[in-house]
């Protein structure tokens, strides 16, 4: 049974584009994504490193992928990878669409399909086996 | 020899009573953090309200000092306030009784006489532990209803030479004006180091001394390789960490130490890109840049070269701070200090001045809630709409970080500045915020 009063909610917030994402939830989403570091942050990077004597693999091996917690939503990022959180979203969308149809077109095949080798269910000798 | 540390007018016989002031009853006159007996010296030390008029960095520097002197198995006896009952009684008590208690917190104004810090039985054990003293035995007394106090017996282990090396290093370090026990945060951060250190030191095997030295290189060269090569420097002496590399180890920290390379650090923190948020990320990355310096100056191929770049960068940095030890708190500490020079300057309309201050708040901290926020309303204040906007939009970011019944508040402030520069109203938000409430 639906929440009615929760639908609601839902709808109204997609309808005057306002979703609200939790905020655990989003700061969780920063903090696993990784903002990617601009060219010209790499080059200034190589030039700060030189002063101590790395070099530009040095260097960026000292900053690689480094999980930055403005990550995705970085309102300041030069690239801000919305993109790929809406990749991310109809990834699952389609999953959840195929598993529903699978469930409403054909229950029985929902499940995973095995091949049933006579007489190995239960490692003995079952019904099965005499129809 | 059996000493009364902090006699005031009580004299004990069959003791060397010792105080700091004049008007006690003391034999000999001394500092608590600087006693002047040799060490493994005494069978027992005694000392009844004396922690509590040293605040924290003396403290752990007297009973430094009360460890060295100790011989092995000597026991140390201590009283101080028991705070937490203090407290509990005091919630309890009438306005009198209140009173008298408040003397006990805070001790009286007078010379010598005020309590600095009252220590929690934990962090007193803590403390203890990490002087090295052992069999800790902690009790409650009531000297009177009015004076509650913990009484704690330990007594220094067979075992002590890592902890008298570092009972050492600490005199060396005061000394050598690298530790000023007034500056309690450095003394802090410097501790922490120590204590790696220690820590460091006491599970190394036979076979592992060298792996122990370089995490204990890799651990001082960033914070304070001054502080690394005192307590490496004994311990080889020791012989606690001798080994084939030991000599190496000890020449890179001298290097280090000599090119002040955690201010060389600090200013790449300082250079580095600016991202809103990403404080944690400049901070490992450069303690990886260190790391990999170190590991150049340790490889003969690479030495020279090294070195001469950070002579080079030691040199071009003449003018800049120097920042030892290097630590996030002594980062926020220096943020902390510029920010209120910033809100001084946006305060008397010097708006331009402000802006440039918060910018280097934010290079020192690039998480800083406030320089941001303040960047916000400086450059509504100077009419440009849309950095304001920008900052207020990093100020979210921020906010977002914050824990969640702060964040609430946080938002709907920063919403309501939005949504009225936005409209262009005359609501006016030109003074610098310094509290988020």
């Amino acid at each position: 049974m639906w929440n009615m009063s929760w639908m609601g909610r839902v709808t109204r917030e997609f309808e005057t584009r306002k979703l609200v994402i939790p905020a655990e939830m989003r700061v969780l989403f920063q903090r696993m994504l990784v903002r990617d570091v601009s060219q010209s942050e790499k080059r200034h990077m190589e030039e700060l490193g030189a002063k101590v004597g790395l070099t530009k693999k040095e260097t960026m091996q000292a900053i690689a992928n480094y999980p930055h917690p403005s990550g995705l939503l970085d309102v300041t990022a030069s690239r801000p990878r919305i993109g790929l959180l809406t990749l991310l979203l109809v990834l699952v969308m389609v999953a959840v669409a195929y598993v529903i149809t699978m469930i409403t077109s054909a229950p029985a095949s929902a499940g995973p399909t095995t091949t049933y080798v006579p007489g190995t269910r239960y490692a003995t000798i079952s019904p099965q086996d005499f129809r | 020899m059996r000493l009364h540390l902090g006699c005031g007018p009580v004299y004990k016989k069959g003791y060397i009573n010792v105080d700091a002031f004049d008007g006690s009853v003391a034999d000999e006159m001394m500092s608590a953090v600087r006693l002047q007996f040799e060490d493994n010296t005494a069978d027992v030390v005694e000392s009844y309200q004396v922690l509590e008029h040293l605040g924290i960095a003396k403290a752990i520097y007297s009973l430094a000092e009360i460890f060295r002197v100790l011989q092995p198995r000597g026991m140390f006896v201590l009283e101080t306030p028991d705070i937490e009952v203090t407290f509990e009684r005091f919630l309890k008590a009438d306005e009198e009784q209140r009173r008298l208690l408040m003397n006990w917190i805070y001790g009286i104004d007078s010379p010598g006489m005020l309590h600095r810090l009252c220590f929690p039985k934990k962090l007193l054990s803590r403390l203890l532990r990490e002087s090295g003293f052992v069999d800790l035995s902690a009790t409650h007394i009531d000297a009177s209803w009015a004076q509650p106090t913990l009484r704690v017996t330990c007594r220094k282990p067979d075992t002590y030479l890592v902890y008298q090396t570092l009972c050492e290093t600490r005199r060396n370090l005061v000394d050598a004006g690298v530790v000023d026990l007034d500056d309690q945060v450095r003394v802090l951060d410097q501790e922490d180091l120590l204590q790696k250190l220690v820590s460091a030191t006491k599970q190394v095997s036979e076979s592992a001394v060298s792996s122990a030295l370089r995490q204990i290189l890799l651990e001082s060269a960033l914070t304070s390789p001054r502080v690394g090569l005192e307590f490496v420097s004994l311990a080889i002496e020791r012989g606690l960490l001798g080994s084939r590399e030991s000599s190496k180890i000890v020449e890179v920290l001298r290097l280090l130490a000599s090119l002040h390379f955690p201010s060389i650090m600090f200013h790449m923190l300082k250079e580095m890109p600016i991202e809103t948020g990403s404080q944690r990320q400049a901070l490992t990355t450069v303690r990886a840049m260190s790391e990999k310096v170190v590991e150049k100056l340790l490889d003969d191929q690479s030495r020279d070269q090294a070195i001469r770049n950070l002579k080079t960068t030691d040199e071009e940095m003449e003018l800049f701070t120097s920042v030892d030890p290097f630590t996030e708190t002594q980062l926020k500490r220096l943020a902390d200090g510029e920010l209120a020079r910033g809100r001084k300057a946006f305060a008397n309309d010097h708006i331009p001045e402000a802006i440039d201050i918060f910018c280097e708040v934010l290079k020192l901290d690039r998480d800083n809630l406030a320089a941001v926020w303040n960047l916000a309303r400086a450059e509504r204040k100077r009419g440009s709409k849309e950095q304001s906007m920008a900052y207020y939009a990093k100020a979210k970011l921020l906010a977002s970080l914050s824990g969640i019944t702060t964040r609430r508040r946080l938002f709907s402030q920063l919403k309501r500045e939005t949504e009225s520069l936005s409209r262009g109203s005359e609501e006016e938000f030109d003074e610098p915020i310094d509290r988020f409430v």
